[in-house]
């Protein structure tokens, strides 16, 4: 029998093909696991019962005449809630959005129904995908599976937690200085942040216009690959949208690393700061597995990851104010306080301030190019330590800059987080491996190699 | 702005008016004030390379020391 709450999507796709697996009886397992756990969880802001039994029977009717449309058909999947689906609020998570009311669905929520999904609600997020695990909001904050009084990462949180908990097989969130990846790292599952330009942001709600980015968060690197084939490609409502074709990122996963040259961006995480010690060894152990199944393995050095950081905080903290400008004139006290704090630097950056990161970011583009040119892939941390308690505004604030996922962003290279093992306490542990622009394909190879060595995607919390 | 120490309370709110935040200023004064230092932190993050003449598109010849090459 099938645990239908944590089958991967790539397997209960194969099923549903085969007739195995009736999309409404997995909508109708999934509907009745969230109705059970989510109290706990608070990964929903809205679910969608109806909707999704209506979607389900309708894949099932479709697939059963012969019209099977690929591997999302009769897959429940959810979206974080700065996406916008049709006749839904798209609420950001805030009480400034409380009342909103889509007009028509995003560009990757429209492929998502194309490719025959179940739509089964909205993730909760950090307030408009910058603010912290806040309890002064609406909506409490989504919490970390693996242990309730633990953060589960941000902004996608409620994405990242609905996953670890078995309450879906798929999920978006977005990405402008680590959203994916750090709830991808602090739950133990896979988040790709793909290049800037793969993945339309048309009918998502902007933070920081050259940063941001939609990406693919799963349990496996197969179901990620999947889904990013999914909602990539090019799309004329985003301008900086790229007409490129769209690989089947799942076709050659399974290649392993033989000969395969990796970096290791190793200053990243033991000079430039200092990863909690599980965390590190973590990462050097998954470097000597892929050692040992055949990848060459050298040490590259970039820029600090301070001066990485700092130009993604300009530009985010800049584009960002310019965003939320008239709100946070207007309406100041309707936010949180700490997506306050995160909104307001904006204010007090000069132009020229914004314009030297710029230029500090093609400098850096540059040396990135270089240090790629005989490499496929590098290897580096995403979080420096494993989730902290959700209750410590110290810890969130101290915690909330220790990671190495932000230089990503201002690269617009893919980079993708996938778990690492556990610490001692039984938290989450992870690494992050990049790749060329527009090669997500090599860095879904190089996981994949390491995640079929490991035991860790069949590791899942126990909330039953 | 950049480089300016720590203003008082009172330049704060004379900013903040400027920009037109005086909403924040009055009802959340320490997020602004929390938000005015997180900017210093940023702009001083940014490092000392980014000389006048160092655009790779438009490298010129400057003085000695004002970033030439």
């Amino acid at each position: 029998m099938t645990d239908l709450a944590f089958v991967t999507l790539a397997e209960a796709g194969r099923l549903i093909r085969r007739k195995k697996l009736s999309p409404v009886e997995y909508t109708k397992a999934l509907l009745a696991r969230i109705e059970r756990l989510d109290p706990r969880i608070n990964a929903f802001l809205r679910l969608v019962p109806k909707t999704a039994l209506a979607e389900a029977r309708a894949a099932e009717g479709e697939i059963a005449r012969g019209g099977w449309r690929g591997p999302l058909h009769g897959i429940p999947y959810g979206l974080k809630d700065i996406i916008d689906r049709k006749g839904l609020p798209t609420t950001a998570h805030s009480k400034i959005l409380a009342e909103s009311r889509a007009r028509a669905d995003a560009t990757v929520a429209h492929k998502l129904r194309l490719a025959g999904g179940v739509f089964m609600g909205k993730t909760a997020t950090h307030e408009f995908a910058i603010g912290g695990p806040c309890f002064d909001l609406p909506w409490p904050p989504a919490r970390n599976p693996w242990n309730r009084n633990h953060h589960p990462g941000g902004s996608s949180s409620g994405s990242g937690a609905a996953l670890a908990a078995g309450l879906l097989p798929a999920a978006l969130g977005t990405d402008t200085g680590g959203s994916v990846r750090n709830p991808a790292s602090m739950c133990a599952l896979v988040g790709m942040k793909p290049t800037y330009g793969r993945v339309s942001r048309a009918g998502v709600i902007p933070l920081s216009f050259t940063l941001d980015h939609v990406g693919p968060m799963t349990r496996t690197v197969e179901d990620n690959a999947i889904l990013l084939g999914v909602i990539a490609g090019h799309d004329p409502a985003d301008p900086t949208s790229v007409r490129r074709p769209v690989a089947d990122f799942a076709a050659r996963i399974g290649k392993g690393v033989k000969g395969l040259r990796i970096g290791v961006i190793r200053h990243f995480y033991t000079r430039d700061m200092i990863a909690d010690p599980e965390m590190g060894k973590a990462i050097e152990d998954a470097l000597a597995l892929l050692k040992g199944l055949g990848a060459r393995i050298r040490e590259v050095t970039l820029s600090p990851l301070g001066l990485y950081t700092s130009c993604n905080r300009v530009i985010l903290a800049s584009e960002g104010f310019a965003v939320h400008e008239r709100w946070l004139k207007e309406r100041p006290g309707d936010y949180a306080s700490m997506t306050r704090r995160r909104l307001l630097p904006g204010a007090f950056l000069r132009a020229s301030d914004y314009v030297q990161a710029t230029r500090l970011r093609a400098r850096l583009v540059h040396e990135f190019e270089a240090a790629m040119k005989d490499l496929d892939v590098l290897v580096t941390a995403s979080s420096m330590e494993p989730p902290c308690r959700i209750d410590d505004p110290k810890a969130i604030e101290v915690t909330y800059p220790r990671q190495a996922r932000a230089p990503f962003n201002v690269l617009g290279c893919p980079a993708l987080t996938l778990p690492t093992g556990f610490s001692k306490a039984g938290l989450p542990l992870s690494m992050q491996i990049v790749g060329r622009a527009f090669d997500e394909a090599t860095v879904y190879r190089v996981a994949h190699a390491y995640e079929r060595a490991t035991p860790w995607k069949t590791t899942h919390p126990g909330l039953d | 702005m950049a480089g300016t120490n720590a203003p008082s309370r009172k330049e704060l709110r004379r900013l903040a008016a400027e920009l037109g935040l005086e909403r924040a200023a009055a009802d959340h004064f320490d997020d602004l004030r929390r938000a005015f230092e997180s900017s210093r932190g940023m702009v001083a993050g940014l490092g000392r390379d980014l000389a006048p003449a160092e655009e790779p598109a438009h490298r010129f010849a400057a003085g000695k020391g004002e970033g030439g090459r």
